[in-house]
């Protein structure tokens, strides 16, 4: 009986390639692996076409995914505006509750 | 479908029936635009709930529900795009970003997130309103009903509706 392996790593990768191909308006999509469970993947995403929003805390979507058992896992993605990207880079928006930027990994739009 | 999703999926299937309404009388385009948000915006909600966790509080857009319905596993995508009219789940990917735009201009017509600028609900700008929502010709009216695109996102937000409970 095979056991399939969940790699998050790469479901996040897959995840974020998938929400390039069908959002034109994401521009950057960083993956937030500290501190976050172990079948937890943490995505924010930067969108220009998303209107501006004055969350604070900004808050995440959890997308109820459920692939099957040997593979569960939940995905939160944070939407925010390049505006709100660059403050939360200076550190006057905080990103939700127990998310860090730290070792977060940077995908690019795929080159189509 | 569990009990929270049902909650918010009857207010979804109430606000439908008034946007209906809302079209066969010839409502002005302010009206109907009012209900299009909130039934794409409550529609989005109803799904999230599928956790059985709170989603969040803001405006979760169409274009985030799309994308989390086609995050969903191979088989079920490729049914759940039949569902929603398409006849193979590659056509529900390519569709999506083909609407996305059209889908954003929906999600800011809430006035929360129209930046004091054209709404459906309130005269603005607000400390000085020059337009009115009974009066102002929308943009995103015009691409709705006069572009294929528009009225292929009609189409697709009426099959999500009808069809919720099978892909909730």
């Amino acid at each position: 009986m095979s056991v399939i392996q969940f790699d998050r790593d790469s479901m996040a990768r897959w995840y974020a390639d998938r929400h390039f191909k069908t959002d034109p308006g994401i521009v950057e999509v960083r993956y937030l692996p500290t501190d976050a469970p172990a079948r937890e993947i943490r995505l924010l995403e930067i969108n220009q076409l998303i209107a501006r929003r004055d969350e604070n805390p900004i808050e995440p979507i959890d997308f109820g995914v459920d692939i099957g058992a040997a593979d569960r896992h939940t995905l939160f993605v944070v939407d925010v505006t390049p505006e709100q990207w660059e403050r939360i880079k200076r550190g006057s928006l905080a990103l939700p509750a127990g998310w860090s930027l730290q070792d977060s990994v940077a995908f690019a739009r795929p080159l189509t | 479908m569990n009990d929270r999703q049902s909650r918010w999926y009857e207010q979804v299937r109430s606000d439908y029936d008034v946007l209906l309404l809302l079209r066969r009388t010839g409502a002005q385009p302010c009206h109907q635009l009012h209900y299009l948000q909130m039934v794409t915006e409550k529609l989005g909600k109803a799904y999230f709930w599928r956790t059985n966790r709170p989603p969040r509080r803001g405006h979760a857009s169409f274009v985030r529900f799309l994308q989390a319905l086609d995050d969903r596993p191979a088989a079920e995508v490729a049914r759940i795009a039949k569902l929603l009219g398409f006849g193979r789940a590659d056509d529900l990917e390519t569709w999506i970003p083909v609407i996305a735009p059209l889908a954003y201009e929906i999600e800011r017509l809430a006035p929360n997130l129209a930046n004091d600028g054209p709404n459906p609900e309130y005269p603005w700008p607000s400390i000085a309103p020059v337009s009115t929502p009974a009066t102002y010709e929308f943009p995103v009216w015009a691409t709705l009903t006069e572009s294929g695109r528009g009225r292929d996102l009609l189409r697709a937000i009426d099959s999500a509706v009808r069809n919720f409970p099978q892909y909730a």
